[in-house]
């Protein structure tokens, strides 16, 4: 028997979508569209491929490639598990191409600054205890107008 | 003209909607993703807002971030300029955040606001500690006040002291990264062994079991503080520059030994730690206090920022009566900045006036979150086939308290959800005072949580005097005072006996919420913002002659607060608790029908 839906308020509608089943609650079925381009796409890799001579490589991106349609399409948890193999894969890859770049980066960029603070006698930081100063309160030069708000820094 | 403000990406983000200088509506992320402190961009925050305030397309007229992130990040690559070549870890850690998030906020905060179908005429920025400090002076009712903010850091500004008159806040003094009163606390949390950033609260309530056997070793080794309040940190003891621990292996000669492995028993030597640092930070905010009312002139402060939520700090600067009257804004954390920069951009802004009243706070309670009326409430227990019973009128209030004097634990769940970390009887498990082993039952059944945490009272208002040594109103639980000395019924000398079984000694006649320094943290609780809530104390008090009850948030350990009435009946279900109220709904957990849960449902918290 259908039971009869409850018309939520605004407020409730937006935060709260209990009449909806737990299933469509999660992460929403991609669309048709996003399905066909997808597929769309792959094919004409795949094609691109096979008329280049790359026949085996051209058959694989196929056969992925209508496999993913597939699941998108009628087979939502196989999808799910698909899309959660590609995310884990995608991050991977994030983190190894961040570490490549972002560690020469520490070393090169802060060794060099470093190099200028300890140069200039300079620490931003203020990391020494000065016994004979009466207060480390700083004045704040703060300014408030408009355009100042306007800013990010 | 509608301001949405909004806190993000560091932790607790939030959104609030002020619409012509009145707060509409605010929340936490957290309450609607379910993780707790959720840092991500408040999507579902600010699709409540604005539902809450009726905002369509072509109606929102500014948004206002909670701090400047170029700064902010001008900031952190300084930090790594002073440490290189060590800080490689803590590096790796935060810069995908930010290059993916943290620098594109203006983008971010259009994307989010497309999602919700709005757009903005204008994106504001501002400072960490003005948003702090602008949500503790505007909310208050003082017409001009010192405002006085102390948290781990925003941009660079660790604490800051700021003039509050009428529409306008000028920030005055202030103290830079490293030097943390926030991160000091957080950096001992960390050391005893508790969660950075949720885990303060903890080393707070453990205090009381120790004795400050520290306390010189800190002042000698840790800090250089000053008589007016300021201090520098010895930075060889901390490790939060550089490294992704908060402290040094100096600190582990300091404090003889290693940090406590979470989750391990807590020892002697933690308790003491824990009261030392209570020590400190309490003497650190009562200097800073008295150098405020020196510099200021005022009257009146106002507080903000992470700190001001240790009401142990709160409650013994209040009797230190360095000022006649003192505000605390409830969501003194992050969350709360997102309430500051959406009221600064009206005031300070818009130049908008503000009128104030010495009497009430715009707080409304800080019950500013989203409420369930109970015609649906009635339609999701009929749907699920939960078996509920609708009382109406005095009824409602006598049949609660009758339950809770039969010893029962009871989910209360009616009216607007609290803004802030306290669940203030919205969002609230609450319980009989008087009985003996209802902290324990509460700590180890309900709330699966550490035996020795403290319960907080709930008051009624004018009741509040007879059972505490308070002479005003608390209502955000921000003000720890003393059980009054006629209702304790032994010495405070537990402090020779086990730990377990000073945890369970009696000590009062309302031993549940009396903690083992005599202490409580109070809310007291009025007509004008909680009726509902009010009449529940009420009419317990008529059954039993005892105006006081428990009340602790609504939730599990590692969850946060319920937000809508189907997290409040699976956290009913999950839990030993007697009894659920939603709304006019009472159901008893006897004659609920068999709950399908996941088995495992509590890997899914992060033990806080
Ligand atoms: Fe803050």
């Amino acid at each position: 028997m259908m039971s009869k839906q409850y018309i939520q308020n605004k407020v409730s509608e937006a935060i709260w979508p209990w009449q909806r089943p737990a299933s469509e609650q999660g992460k929403a079925q991609p669309t048709w569209l996003f399905s066909l381009v997808t597929l769309s796409i792959a094919w004409a890799i795949g094609c691109f491929l096979f008329f280049y001579g790359h026949l085996t490589i051209a058959l694989l991106a196929f056969c992925i490639s209508t496999f993913v349609f597939i699941a998108s399409r009628f087979f939502p948890k196989i999808y799910a598990a698909i899309e959660l193999i590609f995310q884990k894969f995608s991050a991977f890859v994030g983190k190894i191409l961040t570490w490549i770049l972002l560690v020469p980066f520490f070393y090169i960029c802060f060794s060099i600054g470093k190099i200028a603070q300890i140069l200039k006698r300079k620490d931003p930081m203020h990391r020494t205890i000065e016994p004979d100063t009466v207060s480390y309160w700083q004045s704040c030069d703060k300014r408030s107008s408009v355009e100042d708000y306007k800013r990010q820094f | 003209m509608n301001i949405l403000g909004i806190s993000a990406y560091y932790h607790d983000s939030a959104a609030v909607l002020v619409q012509d200088g009145r707060i509409v509506a605010a929340a936490q992320e957290e309450r609607f993703t379910r993780i707790k402190h959720d840092h991500d961009f408040p999507l579902l925050a600010i699709r409540y807002c604005l539902a809450e305030g009726g905002i369509s397309e072509g109606e929102l007229d500014a948004v206002t971030f909670y701090d400047k992130p170029i700064l902010k990040f001008a900031r952190i690559m300084e930090t790594y300029f002073s440490t290189a070549p060590k800080g490689l870890a803590s590096f790796m850690k935060a810069m995908p955040l930010w290059i993916k998030q943290k620098l594109w906020i203006p983008y971010n905060i259009e994307k989010g606001l497309a999602r919700c179908g709005v757009g903005s005429k204008q994106i504001y920025f501002a400072e960490h500690h003005e948003s702090h400090a602008a949500s503790s002076f505007y909310p208050s009712p003082f017409e001009e006040a010192a405002v006085l903010t102390m948290d781990g850091v925003g941009e660079w500004a660790t604490s800051t002291i700021a003039i509050g008159r009428k529409n306008r806040i000028e920030m005055v003094k202030e103290l830079c990264f490293p030097h943390s009163l926030g991160l000091l606390y957080s950096a001992i949390t960390y050391f005893t062994g508790f969660r950075v950033n949720s885990g303060e609260y903890k080393l707070m309530g453990l205090a009381p079991y120790g004795s400050p056997k520290y306390v010189d070793k800190i002042y000698k080794h840790l800090l250089d503080l000053k008589a007016d309040g300021s201090f520098r940190l010895n930075m060889e003891y901390f490790g939060y520059m550089q490294s992704l621990k908060m402290t040094t292996s100096l600190m582990e000669e300091l404090f003889d030994g290693p940090p406590r492995t979470p989750e391990s028993p807590i020892t002697s030597r933690e308790m003491d730690i824990a009261a030392s640092i209570q020590v400190v930070t309490e003497e650190i905010v009562i200097r800073m206090a008295r150098y405020t009312k020196e510099l200021t002139g005022m009257k009146y402060l106002c507080l903000s920022g992470g700190v001001a939520l240790n009401c142990v700090a709160n409650g013994r600067l209040l009797r230190e009566n360095i000022f006649e009257d003192i505000y605390i804004q409830p969501a003194s954390g992050d969350a709360g900045g997102a309430l500051g920069a959406a009221l600064l951009t009206w005031h300070q802004i818009e130049n908008q006036p503000r009128t104030s009243n010495l009497k009430k706070d715009t707080m409304q309670g800080s019950y500013l979150g989203p409420s369930f009326p109970d015609d649906e409430i009635g339609a999701f227990l009929a749907a699920n086939n939960y078996v509920a019973t609708k009382i109406d009128g005095d009824d409602w209030s006598r049949e609660i308290a009758k339950r809770m004097a039969d010893e029962k634990v009871i989910g209360l769940f009616q009216g607007r959800m609290e803004f802030g970390p306290r669940a203030l009887g919205c969002r609230s498990i609450i319980g009989d005072a008087r009985s003996t082993d209802m902290q324990s039952t509460m700590n180890l059944k309900i709330k699966y949580r550490e035996s020795f945490r403290p319960f907080a009272p709930s008051c009624l208002e004018e009741k509040a005097g007879d059972y505490f040594d308070i002479d005003r109103p608390s209502p955000y639980m921000l003000i720890v005072a003393d059980v009054k000395k006629e209702r304790c019924l032994t010495d405070s000398d537990g402090k020779t006996v086990p730990f377990d079984e000073q945890i369970n000694q009696l000590r009062s006649d309302i031993p549940a919420v009396t903690h083992v320094d005599y202490s409580a943290r109070i809310q007291t609780v009025s007509p004008d913002t909680n009726k509902g809530y009010y009449d529940i104390i009420k009419a317990f008090y008529e059954l039993t002659g005892y105006a006081v009850i428990i009340n602790t948030s609504f939730n599990v350990r590692g969850e946060p607060i319920v937000c809508t009435p189907e997290d409040a009946y699976r956290c009913f279900m999950r839990t030993e608790m007697d009894c659920l109220v939603l709304g006019s709904y009472l159901l008893e957990k006897s004659e609920q029908p068999e709950f399908d849960d996941d088995v495992n449902w509590r890997d899914n918290y992060t033990l806080d």
